[in-house]
């Protein structure tokens, strides 16, 4: 069975699904706190149209989970705010 | 060399060799059809999709071959997504053709490659006065025409690591981008579980996966049928569909609904699934609002009431209902970055939304740019097939030369020329009457309570919208963007740009007047992409 | 006290109304779209005194960024530096290579005995100031006095405050035509979508930007006023990762530049919304409005060459504005002598932020007849005189007609 992470805990997936997809089928709701309000944020448009579904993939930020098929071993994390939480200010 | 191209075998940078004759963007109904005419018709073509498989929105399908597939019997195919879809037998004979086209090398196809930008790389002032025409077409000029690219097509395909791009130089661009759901805001659309109707069918059509186990369908349209029977038949419990217009609006238009017979079957088809499910469908009803329950973090009830006389939801008759999943549509909008980027003219639809502006022949009002589908005007699946055909037989004729205008001049091409432009023309009124039957709700902005957000990205609520247009007088979206930010995060105001419009109007007293928004970024793309040397 | 019509409500327009309003003249801003929709809305809000050499701009600018702290001011009647969104940030400009330190080093003396305050930054110090700075830099020079303003909102802001004096705003009105009495203004003919009003008035004050040929052709005074196209990249939203504006010093060469065609020298800067504005390109190209894509391409790679850590960050938009340039790179501020009661107030180029209320107090000084603070006469139209004849049809195809070069 094919498997990513979210926030360390795994995932299965079917072959062909995205990340969306896999965290949905996986009861995963949201995934992403907004940089404002920390608004809870999940799948949305679904299409790669609207943005909401950003997080963190193999530990790179704002990737849209409906876009990005799912790959064995994937790591998938949830993003806080601008993801870039890690830069020098 | 043509070949399919998958996500894997591309580099960054990358600058294709040749000039191809067509780039067709958008492998939906429209692209697809296209892409298949005109490669029949002779020509070299590149069809360009951001998708794993062609179809688009409404022919979506899984991968083919999804690229790591560590165990092939579990992979979502083609098959289990079947009776979900309509018009299959038409998708089917389209993808044999394309993978014709692909083997015969005539069709190079980039799956998973959106298009973030597009640029015209040759000034051709002179194809206005050299421009041919079908019938009588000027071989001369045709061929003087097809010599270098005239457009770049720059396209973005990436893994979890990379992002990479493609270039592709065209003679000639079809565009066929397609649609996305049209939202309008209200309380607590932006808990997780509401989703876009266009989402939750995705999720079922791409990847077998059920958005949830207790929906709601609401908005307006006869899409709302189409995922209430998907969901349904998925094995979802659906609470109900919710559209706020009334189908007896079909009654003012008796003409268009003999003169396009097959999609209302569609329709009807999908309403007796509903019946036989004991699936409520509630015309004339409105969503309100969606909650999630004490402390939780997810949408658990949404609240619907019947649309009084006035147009205002009865809150009196409300009614609250538990679900786990929301998904709502409005309608339709046109994704025109691309074309706004060329410069082609646009013009308002029927309910005001901006869309493409073509001639009878799916050409824009720029040199070499023809457009097919839902940006010229939405209207469904079986007229974008239409429409890219001709796009695609136009457009081939008049770049490929003698080949292509041998093949248009041939008698049968050339009723077949009219028998398009004949079934377009009866589709399009359908789809016109359509847009007047499912109308968004009057008034509904004046209804949305100052503290529901508006910019889902920037996170903009309606009240601060409402502030700028009474402080400053602005009446108009662009200037609230610059004003209150509603618009200027990471979807470039796709999602908001219509409603903030809507608002904005509303409260200055003034009809809003929803403008083209150009997009030239028309997919956000890394910095270090940009940082090469094109010549390379 | 004197009727006075402005045209444009961009930053110039709105400074012009702030001022003259502030001073009891009955002000009408007229401008054919919505509050800030031309040139304002599409720059960075740049407020530099570090990119001019010592000569009238500077000591314009240097006013202007005085006047600028004044409105910002949380003690004044000003709107306050949070309704403009003024950042009292300061800028950073590096030499690239030792060369350009030395020119760099070599500019700032010069304006130091101009009254600009600098501080050199050696390399070992650059990322103190600048954490994300490429490590490999030469050294550059720390220009405090340097702001930024979001410049939809100062204008808005600033047009907020004249009405509170009494102004007036006409948006989406056009003037067709101007009528003059006895060789002096009288009123203008406009037109909107209730219909055509005549605005009597004693005074025009023509602050419509990269429009300023067309209306001042219109006014019976021509000048020449030239469209320069640049680009501005948007970032995502990132927390603040650049402190300053950041700036090459082969920018201060760019300005300066008559040459035609492309000349970019990258700007990066933070901004209160999050993303990092990219700009600062500058093409002579008339009124053509479509995108540049190599242009695009070599901003992100000059802003890369300063901040790596860009990278890997997105562009999520691109937009490009027409700054309105005088063939001497200098505003056209003051009376036209051709016709009495018509003011110019444009032609301010990539600067239009920065010197707006420089602008509008001059202005507003000269109307009243009161000592000015800098000497108006190197921005007077009358150094067009020579030039106007036969060069109208030149600024209403907006090619390069009257240009020095």
């Amino acid at each position: 069975m094919s498997k990513i992470s979210f926030d360390g805990a795994p995932i299965e997936f079917r072959p062909g699904q995205s990340v969306a997809a896999a965290l949905v089928a996986g009861g995963i709701r949201s995934w992403r706190s907004t940089r404002i309000a920390g608004r809870p944020r999940g799948i949305f448009c679904g299409i790669g149209v609207c943005f909401d579904c950003l997080v963190v993939i193999d530990g790179v930020p704002n990737q849209r989970a409906c876009r990005m098929p799912a790959v064995d071993g994937m790591a998938v994390t949830t993003q806080e705010g601008t993801g870039h939480g890690d830069l020098t200010v | 060399m043509a070949t399919s191209q998958s996500e894997s075998s591309t580099v960054a940078g990358r600058v294709m060799d040749s000039v191809i004759d067509i780039a067709v963007v958008g492998a939906g109904p429209a692209g697809l059809s296209a892409a298949v005419a005109a490669a029949e018709a002779g020509a070299i073509v590149a069809l360009i999709d951001a998708e794993a498989a062609p179809g688009g929105q409404f022919w979506r399908h899984p991968a083919d071959n999804p690229g790591d597939a560590t165990s092939l019997d579990n992979t979502v195919s083609a098959a289990e997504v079947a009776p979900l879809h309509h018009g299959l037998r038409q998708y089917r004979a389209l993808r044999r053709k394309l993978a014709g086209q692909i083997a015969a090398g005539r069709v190079t196809y980039f799956a998973r490659h959106e298009v973030w930008a597009v640029e015209r790389v040759e000034r051709v002032e002179r194809l206005e006065t050299e421009r041919v025409e079908i019938g009588r077409i000027n071989l001369a000029s045709a061929e003087s025409v097809s010599s270098g690219a005239r457009f770049a097509v720059h396209a973005m395909t990436h893994t979890s690591a990379a992002q990479h791009e493609v270039t592709i130089r065209a003679r000639s661009l079809v565009l066929a981008t397609g649609a996305y759901d049209l939202q309008l805001p209200f309380p607590g659309w932006d808990l997780p579980g509401v989703m876009t109707a266009g989402g939750v069918q995705s999720l079922l059509k791409g990847h077998a996966v059920v958005a949830g186990r207790r929906v709601a369908v609401a908005g307006t349209g006869p899409f709302l049928l189409s995922v209430a029977a998907g969901l349904a038949k998925s094995g979802a419990t659906v609470v109900g569909v919710f559209d706020a217009a009334s189908p007896r609006g079909w009654l003012r238009h008796p003409f268009a609904m003999v003169s396009a017979g097959t999609k209302l079957f569609e329709g009807a088809g999908y309403a007796a699934e509903l019946a036989k499910r004991r699936i409520g469908y509630h015309s004339g009803w409105t969503v309100i609002q969606a909650d999630s329950a004490d402390g939780g973090a997810d949408v658990d009830t949404v609240t619907v009431a019947p649309i009084s006389p006035d147009g205002s939801p009865d809150s009196a008759r409300s009614r609250t209902i538990k679900i786990d999943v929301l998904a709502v549509g409005w309608g339709f909008v046109p994704q025109l970055e691309l074309a706004l980027a060329l410069g082609c003219r646009t013009k308002a639809d029927v309910s005001g939304v901006p869309i493409a502006v073509v001639d009878g022949r799916q050409r824009s009002s720029e040199p070499g740019v023809y457009i097919a589908g839902e940006i010229c005007g939405v209207g469904g699946a079986a007229l974008a097939v239409v429409e890219g055909e001709l796009a695609g037989l136009i457009a081939a004729a008049e770049v490929s030369g003698d080949r292509a205008a041998q093949h248009l001049a041939d008698h049968m091409m050339t009723r077949r020329l009219v028998h398009l432009a004949q079934r377009r023309t009866s589709l399009r009124t359908f789809a016109n009457a359509m847009a007047h039957v499912y109308p968004v709700p009057y008034g509904w902005s004046n209804r949305l309570p100052d503290e529901t957000v508006v910019c889902r990205c920037e996170e903009v609520t309606a009240g601060e919208i409402r502030d700028v247009v009474r402080r400053d007088g602005v009446s108009d979206a662009r200037s609230a963007k610059l004003l209150a930010r509603p618009g200027m995060g990471w979807c470039q105001g796709r999602v908001c740009g219509y409603a903030t419009e809507c608002l904005t109007a509303a409260e200055a007293g003034v009809t809003p007047c929803h403008r083209a928004t150009e997009r030239p970024v028309a997919l956000p793309i890394r910095m270090g992409l940009l940082d090469r040397d094109e010549s390379e | 006290m004197a009727r006075v019509a402005v045209i444009g409500a961009g930053m110039v327009g709105t400074s012009c109304a702030y001022y003259l309003a502030r001073d009891g003249h009955d002000v009408t801003v007229i401008d054919r779209g919505p509050v800030a929709g031309g040139t304002t809305s599409r720059g960075e809000g740049n407020i530099l005194v570090s990119d001019k050499a010592p000569g009238p701009e500077l000591d314009l600018a240097l006013w202007s960024a005085t006047l600028w702290r004044d409105l910002g001011a949380a003690s004044g009647d000003g709107p306050g530096d949070d309704a403009l969104e003024l950042e009292h940030k300061g800028s950073l400009v590096v030499g690239t290579s030792p060369e350009a330190l030395g020119s760099l080093m070599d500019f700032a003396s010069g304006q130091t005995a101009a009254g600009v305050e600098s501080t050199l930054v050696p390399a070992r110090e650059l990322l103190d100031h600048e954490p994300n700075l490429a490590p490999d830099l030469p050294g550059g020079v720390l220009y405090p006095g340097d702001m930024q303003v979001q410049p939809a909102k100062a204008a808005a802001a600033l047009l907020r405050a004249a009405r509170i004096y009494g102004a007036i705003v006409h948006a989406g009105t056009e003037v067709i035509a101007a009528h003059t009495k006895d060789g002096a203004i009288a009123s203008l003919r406009c037109r909107n979508n209730d219909g055509d009003i005549d605005i009597a008035t004693d005074a025009v004050v023509n602050a419509s930007g990269t429009w300023g040929g067309e209306i001042s052709t219109l006014l019976g005074a021509p000048i020449p006023v030239l469209p320069r196209r640049g680009f501005i990249l948007v970032t995502e939203p990132l927390p603040r990762v650049v402190r300053h504006k950041v700036y090459s010093a082969d920018y201060v060469a760019n300005v300066a530049s008559g040459d035609a065609g492309l000349e970019t020298s990258v700007v990066v800067e933070g901004t209160r919304g999050g993303p990092v504005l990219i700009g600062a390109s500058r093409e002579r190209v008339g009124f053509d409005a479509t995108m540049s894509y190599p242009v695009v391409r070599q901003l992100a790679a000059q802003a890369i060459q300063l901040f790596p850590m860009l990278k890997n960050v997105s562009l999520m938009r691109a937009y490009r504005g027409f700054r309105p340039y005088c063939p001497d790179h200098l505003p056209v501020i003051g009376p036209d002598p051709r016709v009495r009661g018509v003011w110019h107030a444009c032609g301010h180029e990539g600067a239009g932020i920065g010197l707006a209320p420089a602008t509008g107090a001059l202005i507003a000084d000269m109307l009243a007849g009161r000592a000015t603070p800098v000497d108006p006469e190197p921005f007077s139209p009358t150094r067009f005189a020579a030039w106007a004849d036969g060069a109208e049809a030149a600024v209403r195809d907006g090619s390069e007609g009257g240009d020095a070069k």
